[in-house]
């Protein structure tokens, strides 16, 4: 497997081999250190032994009440290390963290209609579309919202 | 809302509404109406700092907010606009001054002054008043964050102070941590406490260091178990606890423990296998092979149990000398993981150990031919059974490269329908075929230096990312191709591409813009190269990056998020020191150099690096020396003699020691560049004739060899590339532009010219450029080569590769030779 730890801002040094990628945004710094300011335990990376990164989740807590909830902001893994479960453990870690550090109802995410590649994954994970919404990213694509219940 | 605010709401709510929809010239103007009138209205001269700033006018709003800033006003909208233009005039020591002013006037008892007193502390890291005032307001409101606030805020200082002085400062922390009721579950605060103990434990400590038996009783008290379960950081941190104090049983006990659980964190497994290291336990060893065994069997899927039996064998060999057991733990996970694209950097450390121990591996490498043969093999097997072969099987001639990559080229082919269906938006499953083949050819020119493998990889890595737009990998090596063959238009197209943004610019703007001014066609000095990185000229992501990481720090303090401060004020120092903006921005001319530590983070990891061990493809594609913190120097330097010669000044540097160390990041014509700096700062500080003699001749030698190198370089049987005429050339214009900057010129009058001591530096220099800008036959009848060298390739392919080579060699060229000429007049005088 991979080593599994907390995101840290060093990292953005060492991550475009995960971000060269079509699907991948290189957002501003004050984006990547806003959630590591705040939700720095829902933000993992998984490292090879030979200290390449492999992958990251950065995710959040939002919501009051039954809509308190995990949400997956970004998910990506570099095209090396694809096929290898690394989707499944970082959305498994964001998960617990969701449902144990913080007791969240639920997971939820946004995903372009047209990256199907990763609807099939999130499919799998067992995540279901639950609504749809128009000209949510910056390009004015739609976005299926997509969640998956937690274990309370 | 009282008749008067309300007056005062209708008067600036125009200015905040400008604002708001970017209309910054309007919201200046009504500002300064609104001034003309009431002259003294702080709130207003906040709001039109801000304005100007936001309109480029950041000179005229700097003396208005430190005014408005010293009349220390108390109101919340005052206080939120003059901070806003304090914070983008990057004025952060006057904000924290500001509010811990306001602090002591409300005698401490405003905890909203003082939480931004402690947040501005935070934003300049003044972390000794930061505590101060922490403290002072656990003090007087007894608020748990205050508290911690303080006790970071100490951490911090103590960290950053002199060894001498630590151990004493960070008992204050421990104390106060100790003095509270009950122990903390927060995770920030724990992980925080857990990092006091560790700081004050000296590297060469006794395993029972009273902080580390600390630390162990505070990771044991009520509680801590279940949150150090859910955190990740604090699993991290208490193996590092254990690791200091060197319980090996316990940290083995504990992975197996989570392995056992069905843990997938190789953290664990490296855990474990550390553990024994220092054991030295053939019973635990053992056991451990066993666990790995019964995980592999239990979970065949997961490759990190595979992994940690090969590396268990490799730390701690069942029998030393023997690699037989490696060998068959490599088999078996090429047989379980082949097909994975990560098979190949898995297990090419295992192979590099057995090559570095000059022990066989010839039945591995046996396992991986038989892929070939095999009954339909995936074509990621294929590529990692030759990726892996070609790691091992050692370097071969140019012939057999050559050949490699024929055979590269035409897997590539076959393994194409296997992502005919794919968008166009994924990568091809055969790119790294065509990888593989451009690397083969590099090899084999850097073997025989003949540049025909150099064209062919051009014609092979172009086709392949025709098929697979998204490949950065085979732009790279484009990259790195086109730049040795000095040929600057498609290097910007493909290094454009990639779509750098923020963070990379500090990161991969290097692979398009080191040494790129020598792609500046010196006709207009233009820095048109420079568009494909537009924001350099405004600071780029380091300009932007010291606002944001300053904020950053503030908010994670706010956020108590303890465990990332030390990490964001790393980063924010790599990126305020970063080599590459240094660098990025003297190609650009500017000479805002700090003579400061510089940090360097360009990657270079994303070099696909699959040749044989011990050969580095970013070494074979270097285009001349790697520029880095003595580059820097040795240019500042020059720069810095050479103005201040044009200055007048007479001094002269001593230079000697300095150029042997510098010598290792300098090509040899930036190294003659670097002597001739010093032969014109000598003439201008030469007092007689003779010493004047002497520094001309010594600058006549200069140019001279420049031409002979020239000659060199361009002649027939050369095998320089390209770009190192082109380099040459450019040395010469840097030097005749050091010349003309710190040498008066001689009158234009000719009978006085004849008589200057500086007209035969200029004579020369002008001789010299104007034969060296002339193009060379040999980089202008690229086609005709091309063609030849790439005859049983796709003729179209190579018609459009081989003329986009000629025509960006040429345009170059032509450039070259019209800043030559516009510069002296065509073959007349000065």
């Amino acid at each position: 497997m991979s080593i599994l730890r907390p995101f840290r801002a060093t990292d953005l040094f060492s991550f475009n081999n995960i971000n060269l990628d079509y699907w991948t945004e290189t957002y501003s710094l004050s984006f990547y250190q806003s959630y590591l300011a705040t939700w720095p335990e829902l933000c993992v990376v998984a490292e090879h032994p030979s200290s390449t990164l492999m992958g990251y989740v950065i995710g959040k807590v939002e919501g009051r009440g039954t809509d308190y909830h995990g949400h997956v902001t970004a998910l990506s893994i570099s095209p090396s290390h694809r096929r290898i479960n690394l989707a499944t453990v970082l959305m498994d870690v964001l998960e617990r963290v969701s449902d144990e550090m913080h007791k969240g109802w639920f997971v939820d995410l946004f995903v372009r209609l047209s990256n199907a590649t990763a609807i099939g994954m999130y499919k799998r994970l067992g995540y279901s579309v639950f609504r749809r919404v128009v000209g949510y990213y910056g390009d004015d694509e739609d976005a299926y919202g997509e969640h998956a219940p937690l274990m309370a | 809302m009282s008749g008067r605010a309300l007056l005062e709401s209708r008067r600036v709510r125009p200015i905040y509404d400008a604002l708001d929809s970017g209309a910054y010239r309007s919201a200046a103007a009504t500002a300064q109406k609104l001034l003309k009138s009431q002259p003294d209205y702080p709130l207003v001269q906040a709001l039109l700092c801000v304005a100007l700033i936001r309109s480029g006018r950041a000179s005229e709003a700097r003396p208005v907010a430190l005014k408005v800033a010293a009349k220390r006003p108390a109101e919340a909208s005052v206080l939120g606009a003059l901070q806003m233009a304090l914070v983008d005039l990057r004025l952060f020591d006057e904000i924290a001054k500001l509010y811990k002013d306001l602090w002591d006037r409300s005698k401490g008892t405003n905890e909203e002054f003082g939480a931004h007193a402690v947040m501005g502390f935070a934003r300049v890291k003044d972390w000794k008043a930061l505590q101060a005032v922490a403290l002072k307001m656990h003090k007087a409101h007894n608020e748990g964050n205050y508290l911690w606030w303080g006790i970071a805020g100490l951490y911090l200082q103590a960290i950053n102070s002199p060894e001498a002085q630590r151990s004493l400062l960070l008992t204050l922390p421990s104390r106060l941590i100790s003095s509270q009721p009950s122990q903390t579950l927060h995770p920030e605060r724990l992980h925080l406490h857990l990092r006091i103990l560790l700081a004050q434990v000296p590297p060469d400590a006794p395993a029972d260091h009273a902080s580390l038996t600390e630390a162990r009783q505070v990771l044991g008290k009520e509680g801590v178990a279940e949150v150090v379960k859910t955190s990740l950081a604090l699993q991290e941190i208490r193996r590092e606890v254990l690791e200091r104090a060197k319980r090996w049983d316990e940290l083995r006990e504990d992975a197996v423990k989570e392995l056992e659980a069905g843990s997938v964190n190789y953290a664990n497994h490296l855990s474990l296998i550390s553990a024994l290291q220092h054991l030295s336990s053939e019973e635990a060893t053992s056991s451990a092979r066993s666990l790995f065994e019964a995980r592999v069997a239990a979970v065949p899927l997961e490759r990190g149990h595979l992994l940690a039996q090969l590396e268990l064998e490799r730390v701690l060999p069942s029998s030393p000398s023997d690699p037989t057991r490696l060998h068959e733990l490599i088999n078996a996970y090429f047989k379980a993981f082949g097909t994975k694209p990560v098979c190949y950097e898995d297990l090419r450390p295992y192979l590099a150990h057995l090559l570095d121990a000059q022990q066989p591996v010839a039945p591995i490498l046996e396992h991986f031919r038989a892929v070939f043969a095999g009954e339909s093999p995936t074509l990621q097997t294929i590529i990692n059974a030759h990726k892996l072969l070609r790691f091992a099987e050692g370097v071969r001639t140019a012939e057999e490269e050559s050949e490699k990559a024929e055979v590269f080229m035409k897997l590539h082919a076959e393994g194409l329908p296997h992502g005919k269906n794919l968008p166009e938006t994924e990568l091809q499953p055969a790119d790294d075929l065509a990888v593989l083949a451009g690397l083969a050819l590099i090899s084999a020119w850097s073997t025989s230096h003949d540049v025909k493998y150099l064209h062919r990889a051009l014609v092979h890595l172009e086709s392949a990312l025709a098929q697979s737009t998204p490949s950065y990998r085979l732009k790279i090596l484009l990259i790195r191709i086109y730049r040795l063959l000095a040929a600057p238009s498609p290097v910007f197209a493909h290094s454009g591409s990639l779509r750098i943004q923020n963070i990379q610019q500090d990161t991969l703007s290097h692979f398009a813009l080191s040494r790129a001014s020598i792609f500046s066609t010196a006709a207009d000095g233009d820095h048109s190269i420079f568009l494909a990185f537009p924001s350099l000229g405004n600071g780029g992501i380091w300009g932007m990056g010291e606002k944001e990481n300053a904020e950053m720090i503030v908010k994670a303090y706010h956020k108590e998020a303890y465990s990332q401060l030390e990490d964001f004020i790393s980063f924010a120092d790599r990126i305020a020191n970063s080599l590459q903006r240094h660098l990025a921005l003297l190609e650009l001319r500017k000479l805002d150099l700090s003579d400061g530590a510089v940090s360097d983070n360009r990657d270079y990891s994303l070099i696909p690096e699959w040749q044989a061990h011990g050969v580095s493809v970013d070494a074979q594609t270097d285009m001349g020396t790697k520029q880095a913190g003595h580059w820097l120097r040795a240019f500042a330097l020059i720069y810095k003699g050479v103005l201040g010669a044009s200055l007048g000044s007479t001094q002269v540097a001593d230079n000697e020691t300095a150029v042997e160390a510098f010598k290792t990041e300098l090509t040899p014509q930036e190294a003659a560049l670097f002597d001739f700096a010093h032969v014109l700062v000598q003439f201008n500080a030469a007092t007689d004739d003779e010493a004047r003699k002497s520094t001309v001749q010594a600058a006549a030698v200069f140019f001279k060899e420049l031409e002979r190198e020239y000659e060199n370089a361009t002649s027939e049987k050369s095998v320089a590339l390209p770009w190192e005429a082109l380099h040459i050339a450019q040395t010469a214009f840097e030097a005749n532009a050091l010349l003309e900057l710190a040498v008066p010129a001689p009158s234009a009058n000719k009978k006085k010219k004849g008589k200057a001591p500086s007209a035969p530096l200029f004579d020369v220099a002008r001789s010299t450029l104007l034969k060296i800008s002339e193009p060379p036959a040999t980089a202008l009848a690229v086609e005709g080569k091309f063609k030849a060298d790439c005859g049983d390739l796709n003729a179209e392919l190579v018609q459009t590769v081989g003329k986009g080579l000629q025509d960006a060699r040429r345009k170059i060229w032509e450039g070259v030779k019209e800043g030559a000429s516009r510069r002296f007049g065509t073959g007349g005088g000065a």
